[in-house]
């Protein structure tokens, strides 16, 4: 660099100045939008709830005396501003038919719709009516509503009991004036991108300095998170101060903050901290500048697999942090992977624990990739043979395992286990052994999954290793039948070296599929005996479709499955180094 | 010059026309094949003929029966899905609480509801609303080959007799087939002897004594000298039967579709009573019924084109062009749906038959107790000490369902 | 080293040199004392083999053949009974109003599939020689990127993959089923690819360079046509990503016009697993005859590639 050692550090201080500052502010942002946004919905609830409360208890001290309830409606109409609706709901005991309620208003803020049924060629009838449904299973029923084109709206439902029985509801539906203009999100993610950018070229910092940046951010937002609480506190406060005026007493709670606030900008200061030991943004720069070539290769590819493989897969890594129930998804942090990697409270023997289902799938794995390699790469080196004869038609005809669907295949091979009239344990009678049942036992269940998947396997390996097979010169073989070598000699030091490059590649992703291979497992085992021959991914898939739709559970075990694929990649990769040395 | 305004008046006239005669379509998702499939069809041709000018049109789909929960499930909440779409109602409690079917009580008089069999529309509702309208309902029942039975079994002691007389191993015949390693083909003998799924709470309790004695009759039948063959699965019960080399079977409506009747001589009844509680082997009930979207933008025409779908007249020519067990109680008047044995064998079964609950709870059931019946049958375990395990899995996910979410 | 049987290239052009007979026989892993006993050998094993492993399919083809829609519990694969009626019934599939289902399912199957192998040949080759011939930052991170993004199932990631489709509006269109699978199918195809460039010797290029050609042309003169094999696997494997996968097509597609084979197959296939096998199998048949007609079209890439000059020492 051009620049001198001073000038370098006092740009580093006033980066980093502006750089502490804007994570302070944007920290602060986010806080505060938070706590503004729980503020305003408090705000505009609190009257529609209080009244509603108010209208329940006002028919259950009148014994449902219609007089009095409409009395109160109308009052409420009067003194609550914005009020856009308020009625109450009767319904009837119930008839035959558990789900034929009639139902009909007591009291209605339109005089003319008072005492009548809802009708279902009034508009907006049905929704009040299944409204009163999950008020009379869930309780008090608070929802804002913002229809298109229409003003935004609160509705509060509270349930009426009456001499132990739920008679009805008392719903109220306000249409609050918003106090303040929303504040628009795009500050807050413009001020991320300034932070992010900022700390891409600030090159010249030292360690030191981002620790103490941390440091005063994580500080900042402790300060701010309890200091935004009084806040939001104060919000609440006066609500209930104007709620007090119609005489009844409101119990209400701020809303908690939830930590993501804190844990985003630890998070973005704890990768700014590690972006900044590399020093990415200088080398971002130049790298760009040199290598443009290469990176415009690459775009096309890395521009689909941007949109259409990382999004979807940053959102399964990030939904093993969640439960998922209804429909619903709560955040339980890393409780989904406690719960997987202590074995879900299962003795070691057990097949749902976890360790369990690791062995059997690492076993799996191993013998599967193989024998697929065994095997292709036999039947490639037979059939590359250039005096073999009806070379051709041996290649396609070994190729249908892999061309015919494997949904059908393997119910073929799944009906060839069969204890009694399956045909293995046919020819095993032919040979004077007695039958087996395969699904019975651990080990014959495997060796059934095993078998169906070699099948099934190796005509892909088979064609892989013919492919690899044509970059191998043929000189390199003359030079050692000059020398010498025998037939073995050169298969094991010349040809399996040099196929290696290109075998590699597939030999990786092979081990990465069959760690993952579905199908066969829940198709011809589907995990007998008892869940044993289960691997990782039947077990995920279960956990998902079959037990109780835990999405959550089963992200996370993907998650831990990628974990335990990646680190193997990464042992192999440093061991053999296989892609670029051979040919230097 | 004086044609141009005209031309514009009549293209405005006619779209306008166009839009008013029911604007979209209402779509309808099915999982139907073959026969089913071609009465539905059916149905939907005299609606779309005879419709309207405010009915719109009902477009069908066919959906593989394996992708279709997911899809719904993926397509709705994002406004994608569909309408209308006909379903069994096992998953009814899970798609009401995710607000995935719209609840149609609303529309719904006594009179109406009076048209349907009693269990079939019981089982569309969830927590005291009613999400769709009974098509059909199915449950299994005893198959026997008249040739080989002359007349079924009226007790479970009979049953057993009949099969010993037509089991041979060694020729790979047997007496009796169906997939005993599946909770939904083994509930008869639970509930034949007495047991249940829900204690009185509504929580699963399936370790009862009474479900350890069902067990016990279905290892019985099902082992070294029993009577039905081993590892059955609904594809052998399929086979095994086509070929005459099982007696009976219990399996369900579907199975029709498959038999070759030029081959066998098929006839159905009713399951046997239970001779040691007396207590008539009632299987799970199924309804399928068409269930309406919570995003559909038709409601009122949709539940229109759902009635019309379920009306008596439609369940009739159901019953007769695809043999489904429908739900309409006047279509079992109907001489030509009376003279069918085999659609009577099935409504006479559902007298006995329990409705299978739609509530999330019930699916946490189904897989740990079909691992206990597989542990049973296999021999690797006790009826008592399978159940309990079952028990304790059942246990474990109930925890887990309700841990204690985390407010907004 | 000979010259005669010199550059690999030149051989597998085609030209022989029958003075290397001998050392050629050598090669091939035979002694040429015993050629013909162990060729023999060689040919009983084979037929063995093939014959064990076409029992399944030959299981298949009968019960496409075979009337009746049970499941077949014999291990005899010559049928007792023929006929062609599931083939006509799965081939004659057609919507009430006369439209043929099947046709335009073969024809959406057919171009799902040939824009899959076009498009992820394409991205795969492009992407496969930046990581070949240069040397980038990011570069052992994209690779392993590349792996990583394999290790994850699919089955959870249908729905952000349902929903980003819906906001490009790629829903119920081919388009959205082809860019999916490209991008599934392009990591092993990149790392096949880059593996057999990378045995391509530089010095071909570096001549090219030096007489003047462009980095486009020597990726398009040179290194595609050398790469030929790695080439045909590659767009094999793509095809056949395509062609067989089921539950995305089930769940994105909205039309019945709209969808793939495999999802008419899995059709036939009901509740409580109640399978009309005749026309299972007769489906399972159908949708198999491309992929080997596309194999046997690609075999000769796949063998004996061919050389477009670039003579090695």
């Amino acid at each position: 660099m051009s620049r001198s050692p001073a000038r370098r550090r006092a740009a580093g201080a006033v980066l980093g100045a502006l750089l502490a500052t804007s994570l302070v502010g944007v920290t602060a942002a986010a806080l505060y939008l938070r706590a503004r946004n729980a503020g305003e919905q408090a705000l505009a609830e609190a009257p529609a709830r209080t009244y509603a409360r108010h209208l329940a208890a006002a028919m259950v001290g009148s014994g449902a005396g219609h007089d009095q309830v409409q009395e109160v409606v109308q009052q409420i109409r009067r003194d609550g501003r914005n009020v856009v609706h308020a009625s109450v709901v009767v319904e009837p005991r119930s008839t035959k038919y558990r789900f034929l309620r009639k139902r009909r208003y007591l009291a209605h803020t339109e005089r003319s719709r008072v005492r009548q049924a809802l009708d279902p060629r009034r508009a907006g009838d049905k929704e009040i009516y299944d409204l009163a449904n999950r008020v009379r299973h869930k309780g008090r029923i608070v929802e804002t509503r913002a229809p298109q084109g229409k003003p935004f709206e609160v509705i509060a439902a509270e349930p009426v009991r009456l001499g132990g029985r739920h008679v009805g509801m008392a719903l109220v539906v306000t249409r609050p004036r918003v106090i303040a203009p929303g504040v628009p999100a795009w500050p807050l993610g413009l001020g991320i991108a300034l932070v992010i950018v900022l700390a891409l070229f600030a090159g010249a910092f030292t360690r030191q300095r981002y620790l103490v940046v941390m440091a005063a951010v994580v500080c900042f937002a402790l300060y701010a998170r309890s200091h935004l609480g009084q806040l939001e506190a104060f919000y609440v406060t006066t609500i209930e101060n104007q709620a007090a005026g119609i005489g009844t007493d409101v119990a209400g709670r701020p809303p908690a903050l939830p930590g993501w606030p804190l844990m985003a900008t630890t998070a973005i200061a704890l990768a700014i901290c590690l972006l900044g030991q590399i020093r990415v943004g200088e080398r971002v720069a130049g790298a760009l500048r040199s290598h443009h070539v290469a990176y415009l290769y690459l775009l096309p590819a890395a521009a689909g697999m941007l949109v259409l493989v990382f999004v979807p897969f940053g959102y399964g890594l990030g939904l093993g942090f969640f439960n998922h129930a209804h429909g619903s998804y709560t955040y339980v942090g890393l409780s989904n992977f406690a719960e997987i990697l202590s074995g879900g409270g299962r003795p070691l023997s057990h097949p749902l624990n976890f360790y369990f289902t690791l062995g059997v799938t690492v076993l799996w794995t191993g013998f599967n990739v193989l024998l697929h390699v065994v095997i292709g790469l036999a039947l490639a080196l037979v059939l590359k043979d250039p005096l073999l004869r009806f070379k051709g038609v041996y290649r396609v005809l070994l190729i249908l395992p892999w061309a015919v669907p494997n949904y059908i295949t393997a119910l073929i091979w799944k009906g060839m286990f069969h204890h009694q009239y399956g045909a293995v344990n046919h020819v095993l009678e032919l040979f004077g052994i007695e039958k087996i049942s395969w699904f019975s036992h651990f080990s014959t269940a495997f060796a059934a999954n095993l078998v169906t998947n070699t099948w099934l396997g190796f005509p892909f390996m088979m064609v892989v290793c013919l492919g690899a097979l044509q970059s191998i010169p043929r000189d390199v073989y003359e030079a050692a039948d000059v020398d010498g070598a025998s037939r073995w000699q050169a298969f094991w030091d010349i040809t399996l070296p040099l196929l290696r490059p290109a075998l590699f590649p597939a030999i990786i992703l092979g081990t990465i599929w069959t760690f993952n291979m579905f199908n066969i497992i829940y198709l011809v085992s589907a995990g007998a005996p008892g869940g044993s021959t289960d691997i990782l991914i039947t077990e995920a898939y279960r956990w998902a479709f079959e037990r109780a739709d835990r999405y959550g559970l089963a992200a996370a075990y993907a998650l831990i499955i990628l974990v335990i694929l990646l680190t193997y990649t990464l042992v192999t990769n440093r061991m053999t180094k296989a892609t670029e040395d051979t040919y230097s | 010059m004086t044609r141009r305004p005209v031309v514009c008046l009549a293209l405005l006239l006619s779209t306008w026309l166009a839009s008013t005669a029911g604007a979209r379509p209402l779509v309808l998702w099915h999982a139907y094949r073959a026969a089913e499939r071609s009465a539905l069809e059916a149905a939907v041709q005299r609606w779309n003929s005879g419709a309207r000018r405010e009915d719109p049109e009902i477009q069908l789909l066919a959906v593989p029966y394996d992708a279709f929960p997911d899809k719904i499930t993926a397509a709705i909440p994002r406004g994608h899905g569909p309408d209308l779409f006909i379903f069994a109602h096992d998953r009814v409690g899970d798609w009401a609480e995710s607000k995935v079917v719209e609840p149609i009580e609303f529309w719904m008089t006594e009179q109406h509801a009076d048209k349907f069999l009693f269990k079939a529309i019981d089982a569309l509702c969830y927590g005291d609303s009613l999400f769709g309208l009974p098509m059909a309902f199915k449950s299994t029942a005893l198959y026997y080959n008249k040739a080989l039975v002359p007349s079924p079994p009226a007790t479970t002691d009979e049953l057993v007799a009949i099969g010993k007389q037509h089991t041979d191993r060694k020729k790979g015949r047997f007496g009796l087939v169906y997939d005993n390693n599946r909770l939904y083909f083994h509930a008869p003998w639970l509930f034949g002897f007495g047991g249940r799924i829900f204690d009185a709470g509504q929580k699963p309790k399936v370790h009862t004594a009474q479900a350890v004695k069902a067990l016990a009759f279905a290892r019985e039948l099902g082992g070294e000298d029993g009577i039905v063959p081993p590892e059955p699965s609904t594809t052998l019960t399929t086979t095994l039967f086509n070929q005459g080399k099982a007696a009976m079977a219990i399996s369900g409506p579907w199975m029709l579709g498959e038999l070759d009747t030029k081959r066998i001589q098929v006839g159905v009844a009713p399951l046997p009573t239970v001779s040691s509680t007396g207590k008539p082997a009632g299987p799970f009930l199924g309804a399928e019924g068409v269930m309406m979207s919570a995003r559909c933008k038709q409601k009122a025409a949709a539940f229109r084109a759902m009635s019309f779908l379920t009306s008596d007249a439609v369940a009739v020519e159901r019953a007769v062009s695809a043999r489904q067990p429908v739900a309409n109680r006047a279509a079992w008047k109907d001489p030509r749906v009376k003279r069918d044995p085999i659609l009577s064998a099935f409504r006479r079964q559902l007298d006995t038959a329990q409705v299978m609950a739609g509530t999330p709870q019930m699916r946490l059931v189904w897989s740990p107790y079909d691992m206990a019946l597989q542990k049973v049958m296999n021999g690797s375990a006790t009826p008592e000490r399978a159940l309990a395990e079952a028990q304790t899995e059942i246990e474990r996910y109930l925890a887990a369902m309700q841990r204690p979410k985390e407010s907004k | 080293m000979s010259a005669n049987c010199g550059s690999s290239r030149l051989r597998r052009s085609g030209v022989k040199h029958r003075n290397c007979g001998s050392s050629r026989l050598r090669r091939s892993g035979v002694k040429h004392r015993n050629s013909s006993a162990s060729r023999l050998l060689v040919h009983l094993v084979l037929i063995t083999f093939t014959g064990l492993t076409l029992l399944p399919v030959a299981l298949v083809v009968r019960k496409a053949i075979t009337p009746g829609q049970e499941f077949e519990l014999t291990l005899n694969p010559i049928p007792s009974r023929v006929t062609l009626d599931h083939f006509r019934h799965v081939v004659g599939a057609s919507l009430p109003d006369g439209t043929w289902l099947f046709g335009r399912q073969l024809l959406n199957s057919l171009l799902a599939a040939l824009g899959t192998t076009v498009l992820g040949v394409f991205l795969a080759c492009t992407a496969a020689y930046a990581f070949s011939r240069f040397r980038f930052p990011g570069r052992r991170f994209g690779l392993l990127t590349f792996l990583v993004v394999q290790m994850f199932p699919a089955t959870l990631l249908m729905i952000p993959l349902y929903i980003i489709l819906s906001r490009l509006g790629l829903l119920s269109n081919i388009l959205g089923l082809v860019l999916v699978y490209s991008t599934t199918a392009i990591p092993f195809c990149v790392w096949m690819l880059k593996g057999y460039f990378d045995t391509i010797p530089r010095e071909l290029e570096e001549a090219a360079l030096i007489d003047g050609a462009s980095r486009l042309r020597i990726f398009y003169g040179i290194i595609l046509p050398l790469a030929r094999p790695a080439i045909a696997v590659t767009a094999l494997f793509c095809f056949m990503t395509a062609w067989n996968e089921y539950i995305l097509a089930a769940t994105f597609l909205g039309r019945e016009t709209s969808y793939t084979l495999p999802v008419l197959i899995k059709s036939y296939v009901g509740e409580y697993g109640s399978t009309q096998w005749g026309s299972f199998a007769a489906g399972a048949i159908i949708v198999s005859i491309p992929v080997v007609a596309l194999f046997y079209a690609l075999q000769k890439n796949l063998v004996a590639g061919l050389t477009a000059g670039g003579v090695k020492g």
